[in-house]
């Protein structure tokens, strides 16, 4: 009756049961936290805006992310993840969610921030229904908790809307070595070339083609920066589908 | 060394009534597990009610033998949520979160982009050859729930087999030899 197996078998029902009441009332503690976060987010800038060669649009915007998540935190929320979603409506779907950019907040110190940041994820549509699209920034928070249920939720804020027409980088505006279809090289030169020629012939082959005949990535970079002042003095309004022809 | 004494003296005392007697308690174990098992399963709607995290991509969130509850209702798929999925051709299922969704007008069908939270990059690399985004039957279910460091029995027992056959030996002779 009293024997090792069953004090072991008893302590060892005993511990996990409390274990698994401590983690319940944890978990049930949460809910009555009644949180109370505030956000503003700002559109700073449109870096650039295009059609990519295969028929969607993709826009780069700088964002000013301003938010205070420090209600969220409760003694059983081990981290916050935080991000900001593009949401719209097009003719073919109707809901498109883009994560724009999220963060990892690991404590109530860090919970109340401020970021000037591009987009981090890119911003594209399915198709070409970007042009003076009306669109909410959502922002969307995880509550995962030590241990127990996970909450989510979110401030919807409205009123922002893409321009009416594409437009290109002033160089200056873009994060250097960005490439604006996305992906990043080390060298500067590379970089100049692949960026203008990306922006400006989307087919590379244009860039390939002027390699295989021997000019120097330096002299195409040239060129295409020739062009790309060109452009700019006609007007500052001219469309990518009007300019693309110009190369 | 009385406590093993103990049990050998009653494996020699067994006769047959007591036998068939342990027999059926230990049929009763093993369903009940299974009955949980498939309870769990229709009231959660997925297929696996219970995953373990295998790997560190959803770090500091989720980390290695954490286990996850899941839950696979009708709602639709919103980004931020973290599911569980499976690529075609891949057979251990991935915890990711949702990044991208564009949801059909007509159909309502969902196409989906993912990330973990501790990689770089969003999870096209490691979909299908040419896979650009995850559809609704590609997803087993969101997960809800989280507990820390269960899931590490688990692994345990799959990465060292010897330790899961010394335990399943070791409960089935417990069962066997104790006396109600």
């Amino acid at each position: 009756m009293h024997s090792f197996g069953y004090r072991a078998n008893a302590f060892l029902t005993f511990a996990i049961t409390i274990l698994a009441l401590m983690c319940a009332m944890a978990s049930l503690s949460d809910n009555f936290n009644s949180p109370s976060p505030t956000s503003q987010v700002q559109v700073l800038n449109i870096n650039w805006f295009q059609k990519k060669p295969d028929g969607d649009d993709e826009v780069s915007l700088t964002l000013n992310i301003s938010a205070n998540l420090q209600s969220l935190f409760t003694w059983n929320t081990k981290q916050v993840f935080v991000f900001l979603a593009a949401e719209y409506e097009t003719p073919k779907n109707s809901l498109n969610q883009v994560s724009l950019w999220d963060g990892i907040i690991p404590s109530k110190e860090h919970a109340q921030f401020w970021i000037h940041t591009t987009n981090k994820y890119r911003f594209i549509d399915q198709g070409s229904n970007l042009r003076g699209k009306d669109f909410n920034l959502t922002l969307h928070w995880h509550v995962m908790p030590k241990t127990g249920k996970m909450f989510a939720d979110k401030i919807v804020m409205s009123g922002y809307r893409l321009p009416e027409a594409y437009s290109f980088a002033t160089a200056l505006s873009l994060h250097p070595y960005t490439l604006p279809t996305g992906g990043e090289v080390a060298n500067k030169d590379e970089f100049d070339v692949l960026f203008l020629i990306r922006l400006f012939c989307p087919q590379l082959e244009m860039y390939r083609q002027f390699r295989g005949l021997g000019f120097r990535a330096g002299f195409i970079s040239k060129l295409a920066i020739n062009v790309l002042y060109k452009i700019q003095k006609q007007s500052h309004a001219l469309t990518a589908e009007e300019a693309m022809p110009e190369l | 060394m009385g406590w093993i004494r103990e049990q050998i003296d009653s494996i020699k005392s067994l006769n047959f009534r007591q036998l068939v007697t342990q027999a059926v308690s230990l049929g009763m174990i093993v369903t009940s597990a299974l009955i949980i098992w498939k309870g769990l399963m229709c009231i959660t709607g997925s297929e696996s009610p219970v995953v373990v995290v295998l790997s560190g991509s959803m770090e500091p969130g989720f980390k290695r033998g954490d286990i996850l509850f899941l839950h696979m209702s009708k709602d639709p798929i919103r980004a931020g949520e973290i599911v569980v999925f499976n690529v075609d051709g891949r057979e251990i299922p991935i915890v990711h979160r949702v990044i991208k969704v564009h949801e059909r007008q007509d159909t309502g069908e969902v196409d989906v982009l993912t990330k973990g939270d501790n990689n770089f990059g969003d999870d096209r690399l490691l979909y299908a050859h040419g896979q650009l985004w995850l559809q609704r039957h590609h997803i087993m279910g969101r997960a809800v729930g989280f507990l820390p460091y269960v899931g590490w029995v688990t692994i345990i027992m799959t990465e060292k087999p010897i330790i899961k056959y010394i335990l399943i030996g070791a409960l089935g002779l417990l069962v066997i030899t104790s006396k109600e």
